[in-house]
């Protein structure tokens, strides 16, 4: 099975959760000083990963993320640990080994940090609000561990300085901890690394989109058949989408109106991709074909067609759920539509020049349409129907151009919609009591819901004057007295 | 190396059964994965040396795969075997 930022944050979160249980079963005597020496050589690891992972999707623009404070209590936790350990807990014996649960929560969000690294910063509102549950869900377990770490520091003597910073971070990050689960899931949560030629839907996606993108993006490699190929392609997973979707809306793993905007959105782009793929005859760009483009592209169709498909026909939602999981396949087409994305960017490229730029397309004589390219090559050319370099601002040129702009824009909006199917509906099955709760699989701080604050999570204290002020209301519908001297 | 003329034609003739798949707007998308396949026919046309030629549009898929069929028959000798396999097995599928 592929990972997923989703499923390293389950782990995380299970992790997390199994660590404030074992706070609860009350350890013997002794043991406090032991567990709470263990947390605290594993805080390093933890702070430092989390600081990776919550500076791995950057937001624009820069001040809508509100993460300063937590990552600035972070930061003090990693320089300040090398003190603990000079202050340690048990001075006779060796330094601790780090907390087993906690260095695993620390490779999970590492590992995540690791997979985000190449997205793009997070600029539309659909990405902007998955960022913003995706710190949600990093920070509950690094809010979990700070309460365990807390519980075992207990009174301990000598260990101010890290029981100040480490209810520092559990106050910081209680405010993403207490987010229901349902306002943390996004699009991240898809974000895997399938490797390119791994047996699966997910493999094959990766393999066709960095073949096609570097067949594409080769002035030497492209050609008209390339380039139909990738669109076709483009048909073949949009269509594969919608089914998906389909399926998954009728079995009730995604919301109904996300996905029926998903749905709406996805039309216009198969047949958007349809214009593209669907080269006039008079219109031809020579070469030999891309052999890893054309495997891939077969790979995927294969791939597409065993899993789901039968007799000719896409399977039917029942069916799709007897063959695959289909939460994880929603997550798989959301990830093909973000390389139908980046196809249709090389692939709008590729035509901008070879319309526009120092490429060149081919046409039939005959079907050239400017009288100023009528001259005797072009009419001897035509006599025997032979190809002829097609002119700037050539009719069928334009309209290929136009067709592969509308092609990049209407799956960009499709891919935006289906990642809001990421989004899940709300629930009302929240537990109760505790300081912290399981929610469907993720661990949630126990407390109001204390909305984002957009600029700044810190709050000074009051100043004395307007301490004074509240102790001492000023008595309205009396006399104020002489008033100010003048 | 000069290909024989009969293999543009026979490209031509696949060129057009690819557009006229993709004219089809089918919800089991069956159409597209023939087209897909006619483009994967085309990539081998390339390998060959020729060109596509112009030729009638007038004719549907199935028309236009047998039309292609034809030619290359024809030319049976100097058609790789590769090619000559996929256009019968694409034939066969667009017939069902």
């Amino acid at each position: 099975m592929i990972a997923t930022v989703g499923s390293l944050l389950d782990g995380a979160h299970v992790r997390a959760w199994g660590l404030c249980s074992q706070v609860t079963d009350s350890p013997a005597d002794g043991m406090n000083e032991d567990r709470a020496a263990a947390l605290l050589a594993a805080w390093p690891k933890l702070a430092s990963a989390t600081l990776r992972a919550l500076e791995a999707v950057p937001v624009e623009p820069a001040w809508l993320d509100d993460t300063a404070a937590v990552r600035q209590v972070l930061v003090e936790v990693v320089v300040a640990s090398r003190g603990w350990q000079a202050v340690s807990v048990q001075p006779q014996s060796d330094d601790p080994a780090p907390n087993g649960d906690v260095l695993a929560i620390a490779r999970r969000i590492g590992l995540i940090a690791d997979l985000l690294s190449g997205q793009p910063a997070a600029s539309t509102d659909v990405d902007r609000a998955a960022v913003v549950g995706l710190q949600a869900n990093l920070l509950a377990p690094v809010h979990a561990v700070a309460v365990a770490t807390m519980a075992a520091l207990d009174d301990q003597a000598g260990l101010q300085t890290a029981r100040q910073l480490v209810r520092e971070v559990m106050v910081r990050t209680k405010r993403y901890a207490v987010m229901p689960t349902f306002e943390r899931t996004g699009r991240y949560e898809d974000v895997a690394a399938p490797a390119p030629g791994e047996p699966s839907l997910d493999g094959a996606i990766a393999e066709w989109v960095r073949a096609t993108v570097a067949s594409l993006t080769s002035p030497q490699r492209v050609t008209g058949t390339a380039l139909q190929v990738a669109a076709g392609d483009a048909m073949i997973l949009i269509a594969s989408a919608a089914t998906v979707c389909r399926a998954a809306t009728q079995l009730g793993h995604v919301d109904a109106d996300a996905a029926a905007k998903g749905l709406a959105a996805l039309a216009p782009a198969h047949e958007a991709w349809r214009a593209s793929a669907r080269w006039p005859s008079t219109v031809y760009l020579g070469g030999v074909r891309d052999v890893e483009q054309a495997d891939a592209s077969r790979q995927l169709r294969q791939v597409v067609t065993d899993s789901l498909r039968r007799g000719g026909d896409w399977l039917p939602a029942e069916a799709i759920a007897d063959r695959l999981d289909v939460s994880t396949l929603v997550a798989t087409m959301r990830r093909g539509m973000h390389a139908v994305g980046n196809v249709g960017l090389a692939h709008f490229q590729a035509i901008e020049n070879l319309v526009r730029g120092r490429g060149q397309l081919w046409i039939a004589a005959n079907a050239i349409t400017q009288p100023a390219y009528w001259g005797s090559a072009t009419i001897e050319a035509a006599c025997r129907k032979g190809w002829l370099p097609m002119p700037r601002e050539e009719g069928a040129g334009i309209e290929l151009l136009a067709a592969a702009r509308e092609a990049l824009t209407k799956s960009t909006v499709a891919l935006a919609a289906l990642d809001a199917t990421a989004a899940a509906p709300p629930t009302n099955d929240r537990g109760s009591g505790g300081t912290l709760l399981w929610e469907q699989g993720r661990v949630v701080a126990n407390g109001a819901v204390e909305h984002s604050v957009l600029f700044e999570t810190m709050r000074p204290s009051p100043s004395a004057g307007a301490e004074a002020e509240r102790r001492a209301p000023i008595p309205l519908g009396r006399s104020t007295g002489m008033g100010p001297r003048r | 190396m000069d290909a024989p003329d009969g293999l543009g034609f026979a490209w031509g003739h696949v060129r057009n059964a690819t557009a006229a798949f993709l004219a089809v707007d089918d919800p089991s998308s069956e159409c597209v994965f023939l087209a897909a396949e006619c483009l994967d026919l085309e990539g081998l046309f390339t390998e060959l040396g020729a060109a596509p030629e112009l030729v009638d549009e007038g004719l549907d898929a199935a028309g236009s795969l047998g039309r292609a069929s034809a030619l290359l028959q024809e030319i049976r000798p100097v058609v790789p075997q590769a090619v000559w396999v996929a256009v019968e097995s694409l034939r066969a599928r667009a017939a069902r």
